[in-house]
């Protein structure tokens, strides 16, 4: 049997459990909200018990700032206040995982994010299949032929993994490291990335696929302004 | 496009480091270290403990699993949070099988076919020794009104309970049950059913009143916990840790293949029966001392359980519906929406799917140009929202149009054409269902079908109520309903004295706001100053501030926020009630109406402002709207003792929040208003004495009697 590692990235999943059940909330009986450490335990849980991986770990955000937040201050600056149950939820779900006897990942300076993909890439060498489990789309950039982006049941729809076939169409590109340059022009209001003013996600994915990468694309610059001009004056549709 | 791209360049340099996964971060992936282990269930059984997950834990961890849910702390200790503010009780929305949930197989029990005339007339006799009696029935359907009793069910003490089967036959079911009409017609007795309206209704229906109390544990625990759910099933697990029978186990799913209780084994039916008598009569000595340490006995036992009786006797009445003039109505309306949508279509130039908001948008923005700043949905389509289409209306007739299509095509099919359809065979009337436990609020809810929603400020929507008319030739139709009673609860508790001043005085309440608002003379006050006031008085109630009111009046939000400020300038009473209120929810973690009606709360502490604001709302809004419908529950009742006391013949059939709605017989007009008015107005008196008002009038049809 090929080895499987899944890597659950904690905190997209906390605040997606939490804010799935925000209706309908779980109360304890001393007034302890519990949503956040209830929503993960299940998807934890489910996945244990339906993919029955081999190897498996959870990776948080570490406190210390991050490389992304010295280059740009108001990274994630987006986000609203996280809810104070979340904050309180954190150590409950430690203990849980730890219960379960799963290692927590975590590198002070960096993100989950990072934490992931660095160790999807070092698990694939040693001839792992990787899933990275997460909602979130700039993981995209790393799924390959052995590393699948692995997306939870939400609000009915079922789980779906995404390879390189799927990311590519999802945003209509050739290769997924392109994913990178759609996320820098379209931006991600999640993670407050600013992208480029007025671009949006059709747009991005035109010019990837006319010029094939940000640096061409920003070389072009007024290539890009004639070709757009001329569109406008035929009406504005065609680029759009 | 291009200057786009100039200008964000280094924006999207900065971007592309922002969105890129670093891959070399020091940390290293050790297979033997990730690999699946074995559970430590100790930790496991601690931290589910601590967290009440009852359900999960069980599933998880089997019989191992101890649960003491919220009880003890860390160390084991007893935890006593009584004292402390409770957000209600622990919901587990989980329904996967569980160790230690019990069922019927597990507990011991004797339940009892009661089969013989003999057998029957012993079980009355002996359930007569008994000041409370739990029962249900088993019936064919859902219908109150339609459907046919299979058999009851008893119960007096715990793990006991008797099934009475009843023939198929009417006749034969009425003198098999006579046995127990002296019960039934005993003022002493108290009648314990979960949901037991729909019995006490069914009972009805067979010739059978209940002269005794009534305690439901369905309106128990909605005083309890008025949000979550409390089906007896739900009730039973959570509280008494104990799964009944499914009734899908005994007629299959919901749906088309479902049978019927007729259909089920005596033997199987009885111990269906006999459990749901048995747990219901469980689930009261549960609530009992729940009603007590949440101090809503109050409300428990002096609104919302006198009340059942009063809302069988009108689910029982139902209501006249003119099925020719609904018919006519339906053909006017069918014409109008026909030529609204034809003239959309000449405007458009072609025609098209108006149903369709995609195909409508791309008419109304691409092809018409009607808004170049027209705005998408997140789908990308352009938002074609009743909001939008009202805004454009006013120069573009083509929106009117379409709005004209809309709103009657929804009045037609939700209310015309259904209307009939909804007519009891039987009785020739329609008979909604008013639902007490289901609006937070405590107010009631009309279900199959809604009456409480029916159009009234458009005219082509108050035609509906033309169709609501007296029984016969006899009868004449009377409305009854409180005058501006939520705004005279905010002045009432809040005690704000210009407030109450202008409701003693009898002065119109929004003028006298305007004037104060205005700071101007109560004769100077222009109709539109009047309308703005307004706005802000009920704006006040569901807690709107300076954006929503300006979004309402369509002014700017600074015009609104003047407005506002010098509302709470002229009104500070009110806005000290507001504050106060906010701030005892913050303490108590609830709130609470004149009668003691709590709404907890849980949100209101939270870090999210959208979260907490609409928490803060709810908070302001609760205690008055309750208020209100505690004030007219209380009403209700006593207007249906009155009625029974002067034995008239008139009956009431309708409550629509702060309307009443009578069958009167001609001849009991004056006898009736009187009676109305002074129950009503004299149900729950204000304090700071502010007086209640109601209104009463009479017509031909529902509509001109309001």
């Amino acid at each position: 049997m090929k080895k499987t590692l899944y890597l659950v990235d904690a905190y997209a999943m906390i605040f997606r459990a939490y804010y799935a059940l925000a209706r309908n909330p779980r109360i304890t009986s001393t007034g302890k909200n519990t949503n956040a450490q209830f929503g993960f335990t299940n998807t934890l849980v489910e996945l244990l018990q339906k993919k029955n991986p081999t190897h498996i770990a959870v990776c948080f955000d570490m406190g210390a700032p991050t490389e992304r937040l010295e280059t740009f201050a108001d990274y994630k600056a987006n986000r609203d206040e996280t809810p104070e149950d979340i904050k309180l939820a954190v150590p409950d779900i430690h203990r849980i995982i730890d219960g379960f006897n799963i290692p927590i990942m975590g590198v002070p300076g960096y993100e989950a994010d990072d934490v992931i993909g660095t160790l999807a890439k070092q698990a694939e060498k040693e001839g792992f299949e990787v899933f990275m489990v997460t909602p979130d789309k700039d993981f995209g950039q790393l799924v390959s032929e052995n590393i699948f982006m692995y997306r939870p049941p939400y609000q009915g729809n079922t789980f779906e993994v995404m390879g390189p076939k799927e990311v590519c169409a999802k945003w209509e590109i050739n290769h997924v490291d392109q994913v990178i340059d759609i996320l820098a022009l379209m931006g991600d209001a999640v993670d407050n990335i600013p992208g480029v003013k007025g671009i949006g996600e059709k747009t991005a994915s035109k010019l990837i696929k006319e010029y094939g990468n940000l640096d061409k694309i920003l070389e072009h610059a007024d290539e890009v302004k004639a070709l757009w001009e001329r569109n406008c004056a035929q009406g504005r549709k065609a680029l759009l | 496009m291009g200057e786009k791209l100039c200008a964000g360049k280094e924006s999207a340099i900065m971007s592309r480091s922002l969105a890129t996964i670093i891959l070399n971060v020091p940390c290293e992936f050790h297979e033997e270290s990730f690999r699946i282990s074995e559970w430590d269930k100790e930790k496991l059984t601690s931290i589910f403990t601590e967290l009440e997950f009852r359900t999960l834990g069980k599933r998880l961890l089997g019989a191992t699993f101890n649960q003491e849910g919220g009880q003890t702390d860390l160390f084991g200790n007893a935890v006593d949070f009584k004292d402390k503010p409770r957000a209600a009780e622990p919901k587990e929305v989980e329904h996967a099988p569980s160790a230690m949930i019990k069922t019927i197989q597990d507990v011991p029990h004797k339940y009892s076919l009661v089969n013989s005339t003999e057998a029957i007339s012993q079980l009355a006799a002996d359930l007569h020794k008994h000041k409370e009696i739990c029962f249900d029935t088993e019936t064919t359907g859902l219908d109150a009104n339609g459907c046919e009793i299979v058999g009851m069910s008893f119960s007096v003490v715990k793990g006991e309970a008797y099934y009475v089967p009843c023939p198929i036959d009417r006749g034969e079911t009425i003198k098999f049950l006579q046995a127990f009409a002296p019960l039934f017609l005993d003022e002493k007795i108290t009648w314990i059913g979960q949901n037991i309206k729909f019995d006490l209704l069914v009972l009805k229906n067979y010739g059978f009143d209940f002269a005794g109390k009534i305690f439901d544990t369905m309106l128990a625990h909605f005083v309890i916990e008025p949000e979550g759910k409390r089906s007896m099933d739900a009730l039973s697990e959570k509280y008494l840790e104990y799964a009944p029978i499914s009734i899908e186990a005994l007629i299959g799913k919901k749906g088309k293949g479902q049978g019927t209780m007729r259909d089920v084994e005596l033997d199987v039916i009885k111990e269906y029966a006999s459990e749901d008598a048995d747990i219901t009569l469980q689930l009261k000595e549960v609530f009992l001392p729940l009603l007590v340490e949440n101090k809503v006995e109050k409300v428990f036992y002096e609104v919302d359980a006198p009340l059942v009786k009063v809302l069988t006797d009108m689910e029982f009445e139902g209501i006249k519906v003119h099925a020719g003039f609904l018919k006519e109505y339906s053909d006017v309306l069918d014409k109008d929406i026909k030529i609204a949508e034809e003239s959309v279509y000449a405007q458009a130039g072609h025609r098209f799917n108006l149903a369709s908001p995609k195909q409508l948008g791309e008419i109304l923005f691409d092809k018409l140009q009607l808004d170049p700043k027209a705005k998408k949905t997140k789908t990308g389509q352009y938002a074609t929202g009743e909001d939008v289409l009202a805004k454009l209306a006013h120069h573009h007739k083509i929106c009117d149009d379409i709005l004209v299509f809309r709103e009657l095509s929804k009045l037609k099919s939700t209310y015309v054409d259904a209307l009939p359809q909804l007519i009891n065979p039987k009785t020739g009337r329609v008979h909604t269902t008013f639902a007490q436990a289901i609006a937070v609020t405590g107010r009631l809810s009309s279900i199959n079908p809604n009456l409480q929603n029916i159009p009234i400020r458009s005219d082509r929507g108050k035609e509906v109520r033309k169709a609501f008319v007296p029984r016969d030739e006899n009868h004449v139709l009377m409305s009854a309903d409180y005058s501006q009673i939520e705004l005279r609860i905010v002045a009432a508790i809040s005690g704000d004295p210009a407030m109450c001043e202008a409701f003693k005085a009898g002065k119109d309440i929004h003028i006298a706001t305007a004037a104060k608002v205005y700071n101007i003379a109560e004769s100077e006050v222009t109709k539109e100053m009047r309308y703005k006031a307004k706005s802000v008085n009920f704006g006040i109630i569901y807690g709107q501030g300076a954006f929503g009111l300006a979004d309402n009046l369509g002014i700017s939000r600074t015009e609104a926020k003047e407005i506002i400020d010098n509302y709470k300038r002229e009104f500070v009473n009110i806005t000290k009630y507001m504050d106060d209120t906010i701030n005892f929810a913050r303490e108590n973690g609830f709130v609470q109406t004149l009668m003691g009606r709590r709404r907890w709360l849980r949100d209101i502490n939270s870090g999210n402002f959208t979260v907490r604001g609409f928490a803060e709302r709810n908070a302001i809004n609760s205690p008055i709207q309750g208020s209100a419908a505690d004030m007219i529950k209380l009403a209700m009742y006593k207007i249906h003792q009155r009625m029974k006391e002067e034995k008239v013949k008139s009956k009431m059939l309708l409550q629509v929040h702060d309307e009443l709605v009578f069958d009167v017989l001609k001849g009991e007009e004056d006898q009736m208003k009187q009676l109305v008015l002074s129950c009503m107005e004299y149900a729950m008196p204000l304090p700071n004495e502010v007086p209640t008002i109601a209104e009463v009038g009479f017509g031909a049809n529902w509509l001109e009697a309001h």
